[in-house]
């Protein structure tokens, strides 16, 4: 038992040289602010402090929601544990949310409104009022409407210092622009949602039906250490006799919890699906019978054309999913009466095969173009084994058991394959598996992401209404686009979190851009990697500290509304993103839009709802919504929200592209045959850690103890540079450099590289994470529903012993 | 007769140290010392695979003190500080405590942690159960089994905190009991069973 010979390593204290340094310039600059130990400093010795407990639901951006039951002693939060007025099931905490009793108060904290006095980047700050910061930044507003419009003003609202997730409200009173397409996490989704409709990564069915699968395929999906407290469903399901099998090129905690692994090369997964999609055609192992009645499998398409063969007299009541053209109802080949009927004439028996000339045109079965595509591109099992580095027996078995061995599921976490350049071919290509094997709208069968979603019943919760007149800006540009932009047309931005380093790739260049804006302001909590280049800094609350005893209210992505009240003061100067946003708007005349306090807020929303403010502060905060308490059956009824309410297979609006059906592309950057790859020979990955939501807890003391930034490297890699685990490690590529330490990992498959997502540039030696990652767009997304993703793993590096 | 147990289920374990932090913030442990700690077998850092690629194991194990029926630790304390208490679990009377270390030595686990100076907390005004006793330097400290919450019928934390419920507390003395049930049923893992130091806390996958 080496492993309990000594200490490990990791628990030892680091000591994060750059981070004190960096915190005490910030603190002599700004002079005689509150330290940590200042501020929590009894005033005057008091008598034995009685304990208080309050709820709340906790963070929203690990989508997980956990309902939270908090102490505090004389004003402190000394304890946080779940809140048992919740099902037992839904009782949860991880790490994340236990590290928080020292987290709000963390020496990273922001703490009272800086104005920049160096240059940008340089992290040099003053002291200043609210007052003076409100108005600088009102100011600046205003200069950039007048001077460009009102579309010259940018405005992103992260989720960390903003307590009710979703809701802003200066952005729109300002119309001002936020970002067209968002970038992240919707890789796959954009293969999809032709096929099952809008919001394709949220099957709408529970996780807790996981016990009921034979089988859960899970690629890209590290539920272990993202959305810990759903790892449970997983588990339950393994004791109930699921096979979980997990596809990941890293030996990651869920690989070594599934009763299979299978490594990959990394960007490599849409080939695994295609040579799955040509197994399971080749071996006849498809549900016929679903393929039928529920996919457009039987629809007939035009073959010189490649357009659908449809009644252009006969208009479907839904547009197109992306184009919102107009869609006509597509025949099918009636084997009865051989001709071409109406896919949904109840009379047809349609043929899943087949090609027939009809109008003096050549028709063909959208399943018969499929096989001849599979046939035409080279889809086989052999193929996909060359180019996904598995063994071609494990591809032929993994097909066998998906189709074969019962309910089955294929679950996509929002991470590993959809930040490659290939992702919409990998959703494009998991959605026509599922289709073909009937594998969608049934107990233990699915498409999706799992573990952090749950489908709810409506809440029956109100909203918050402005006038008609304000609205967010329209041009749709997004924000990862910015930089590349030649004349910008956005001078202005003020952000709520750090939008700037975590929803864009390549910061040397992003950061560039944000020199160039005339003014950049920053609501956040912590000294965040953005924050020295912004020109006005306001300090803001977490979600426990309110100046108010109601707090936010919400739904929670586990069932209930949760109305939180106030756990402590706010610490410092802090503010909520209520106040900040309200002390903006008034200097606009704007604020009576807005509420005037959290408490109107939560009565606004309660006001027509099943639910009272007293019935949600006797139950400990948490009312269960009805409804949950059975699982829904999401497509149970197999209608789905398509233009033919079928599961749509064919793409036609790619047809320009190629893409009609999907196509295998190699990662765009991270691929062995790109030239790059001699002077960059090193696949870069990122992922979530159980110590962090991206970057957020990075200022954790607590959770310090067991990270830092560190790169995963193989034995082999390291040996042939001469590193070994705590040494630090120079990581760089044309884009730029950082230095972190190496963890020689035997789990890293040689020739890649894996690290947690980034941390507080401030923790690093030198640059951080992002300076690396690959800002390339997939201009074939544009045709899609959320455009072109960023390409954070589609990366490619070299390291050496720094 | 009481005998407080736990049973921690490794398959489910995931390694996410919840049940570290839980301890830590309920009774008050002080930075770097920690009462339960979750390691990865075989490997000398955390989360580092063991074996050659793809030929891997990660296994983590969750250790904490072992509640022994034949405490190594008891069996060296001077002064009766380390005793066997009437739940069954392992104790600390910190006035009795004399900084000897003996039972640091003895204990095979490695779970005992000592205040070789004042314990610094963060933040410095502590944190956790009101009750749990102040421990200052020159004081050993351990995993109490959260005794001011098993006192009162409650599970320890670490127990309550466990994302996956890997963790099962319970009366090794009640037969009926789940944590019985489980020891009779499933093939347990007993730590260093060879020293005799017939340990409370048990493992199972």
């Amino acid at each position: 038992m080496s492993g309990m010979k000594s200490s490990h390593a990791s628990l030892t204290r680091r000591t994060f040289v750059k981070g004190a340094v960096a915190a005490g310039a910030l603190g002599v600059a700004a002079g005689g602010m509150a330290t940590t130990a200042n501020w929590l400093a009894p005033a005057q010795a008091v008598a034995e402090p009685e304990d208080k407990v309050t709820y709340m639901c906790h963070q929203f951006h690990c989508l997980s929601g956990c309902c939270l039951k908090c102490t505090t002693r004389d004003g402190r939060l000394v304890k946080i544990e779940p809140n048992d007025a919740c099902e037992e099931r839904d009782q949860r905490i991880c790490v994340r949310g236990l590290s928080e009793v020292q987290h709000v108060y963390a020496n990273d904290r922001l703490q009272t409104p800086l104005k920049r006095v160096g240059e940008r980047g340089e992290g040099k700050f003053e002291a200043i009022s609210w007052d003076e910061a409100i108005k600088t930044v009102a100011d600046a507003i205003k200069e950039s409407q007048k001077k460009y419009g009102e579309q010259s003003v940018f405005y992103r609202k992260c989720t960390e210092p903003s307590v009710a997730h979703g809701v802003e409200w200066l952005v729109q009173l300002l119309r001002a622009e936020s970002g067209g397409n968002w970038g992240l996490d919707r890789g796959h989704t954009n293969g999809l949602v032709p096929a099952v409709g809008y919001y394709a990564h949220l099957y709408s069915r529970s996780i807790w039906e996981w016990p009921q699968a034979s089988t859960i395929l899970m690629v890209g999906h590290n539920i272990c250490e993202s959305g810990m407290t759903y790892a449970q469903c997983m588990f339950d399901a393994q004791e109930a006799g699921a096979k979980v099998i997990v596809v990941d090129p890293r030996y990651s905690v869920t690989a070594a919890k599934a009763d299979q692994w299978i490594p990959i090369n990394p960007g490599t997964d849409p080939a695994l699906m295609l040579g799955m999609l040509a197994v399971i055609v080749e071996k006849g192992w498809y549900d016929e019978d679903f393929a039928k009645a529920n996919t457009s499998f039987p629809f007939l398409v035009e073959r010189k054309s490649g357009k659908i063969f449809a009644d252009e007299k006969a208009p479907l009541e839904t547009p197109h999913l992306i184009t919102g053209d107009t869609v006509y109802t597509a025949y099918v080949y009636d084997t009865k009466t051989k001709s071409a009927k109406h896919y949904d004439d109840k009379e047809a028996k349609a043929a899943l095969e087949g090609s027939w000339t009809l109008d003096g045109k050549e028709v063909v079965t959208e399943f018969t173009l499929l096989k001849e595509w599979i046939a035409k591109n080279g889809y086989s099992a052999a193929w996909a084994s060359e180019i996904t580095g598995i063994d071609e027996q494990v591809i032929i078995d993994l097909a066998d058991q998906y189709a074969n061995g019962g309910p089955a599921y294929i679950d996509f976490g929002l991470g590993g394959p959809d930040k490659y350049y290939n992702a919409d071919v990998d959703g494009h290509a998991m959605g026509i598996l599922t289709a073909l094997t009937g594998n969608y709208g049934k107990p233990g069968t699915g498409l999706g992401f799992f573990g952090g979603i749950e489908p709810t019943a409506a809440s029956g919760l109100g909203a918050w209404a402005l006038p008609e007149e304000f609205h967010y800006g329209d041009t749709g540009l997004a924000m990862y686009e910015l930089p590349d932009m030649k004349d910008c047309p956005i001078h202005c931005a003020i952000t709520f979190g750090d939008a700037f380093t975590l929803e864009a790739a390549n910061a040397n260049k992003f950061l560039e851009w944000v020199k160039t804006l005339d003014f950049f302001a920053i609501a956040d909590i912590y000294h965040s990697s953005v924050i020295d280049y912004a020109d006005i800094v306001m300090p803001a609350c977490t979600k426990f500290e309110c100046p108010e005893e109601i707090y936010h209210i919400r739904e929670t992505g586990m069932g209930y509304v949760s109305l939180a009240t106030k756990t402590i003061d706010p610490l410092f100067e802090s503010k909520t993103d209520l106040e900040i946003e309200r002390l903006i708007a008034a200097e606009f005349g704007l604020d009576k839009y807005m509420p005037q306090s959290y408490e109107e807020y939560a009565d606004a929303l309660l006001k027509d709802s099943p639910y009272t403010k007293e019935q949600l502060l006797a139950n400990q905060g948490v009312i269960r919504i009805p409804g949950m308490e059975t699982l829904p059956d999401g497509r149970g009824d197999q209608v789905y929200p398509t233009p033919s309410t079928k599961f749509e297979v064919y793409y036609e609006n790619l047809l320009e592209q190629g893409h009609a059906f999907p196509v295998y592309d190699p990662p765009i950057e991270s691929d062995p045959n790109n030239e790059k790859f001699a002077e960059y020979p090193l696949q870069f990955m990122q992922g979530k850690s159980r110590f962090r939501i991206h970057a957020y807890f990075s200022a954790s003391t607590w959770l310090q103890e067991f990270i830092g930034p560190c790169v995963n490297i193989s034995p082999a890699d390291a040996a042939a540079r001469g590193i070994k685990t705590g040494d630090d490690m120079h990581v760089f590529n044309d884009r730029g450099e950082f230095i972190a330490k190496a963890l020689v990992n035997p789990g890293i498959k040689e020739g890649t590289l894996f690290m947690f997502e980034t941390t507080y540039n401030t923790y690093y030696k030198d640059g951080f994470l992002q300076n690396v990652t690959n800002d390339a767009h997939n201009q074939r997304c544009y045709e899609m529903r959320h455009g072109p993703q960023i390409l954070y793993n589609d990366t490619l590096v070299q390291v050496e012993k720094a | 007769m009481t005998k407080l147990a736990l049973a921690i289920n490794q398959k489910r374990c995931i390694g996410c140290q919840a049940c570290a932090e839980a301890c830590k913030m309920e009774n008050n442990v002080g930075m770097g010392m920690l009462w339960t700690r979750t390691l990865t077998e075989g490997s000398d850092v955390m989360d580092a695979a063991v074996g050659e690629f793809p030929n891997l194991r990660m296994d983590y194990l969750p250790l904490g003190c072992q509640h022994c029926e034949n405490p190594a630790c008891q069996k060296v304390c001077p002064t009766g500080a380390t005793y066997k208490d009437e739940m069954g679990r392992v104790e600390i009377d910190y006035d009795k405590c004399i900084g000897c270390r003996m039972c640091m030595a003895a204990c095979p686990y490695n779970v005992r942690v000592f205040n070789w100076t004042e314990p610094v907390h963060d933040p410095e005004t502590g944190y956790g159960d009101a009750t749990v006793p102040v421990r200052h330097k020159g004081v050993m400290e351990k995993c109490t089994l959260c005794k001011q919450r098993t006192d009162n019928g409650q599970k320890p934390m670490c127990v309550v905190c466990c994302p996956t419920h890997a963790r099962v507390f319970g009366d090794l003395d009640d037969p009926n009991s789940e944590i019985s049930r489980l020891k009779r049923e499933r093939t347990v893992r007993i730590l260093l069973e060879e020293m005799g130091t017939e340990p409370q806390v048990f493992y199972f996958v």
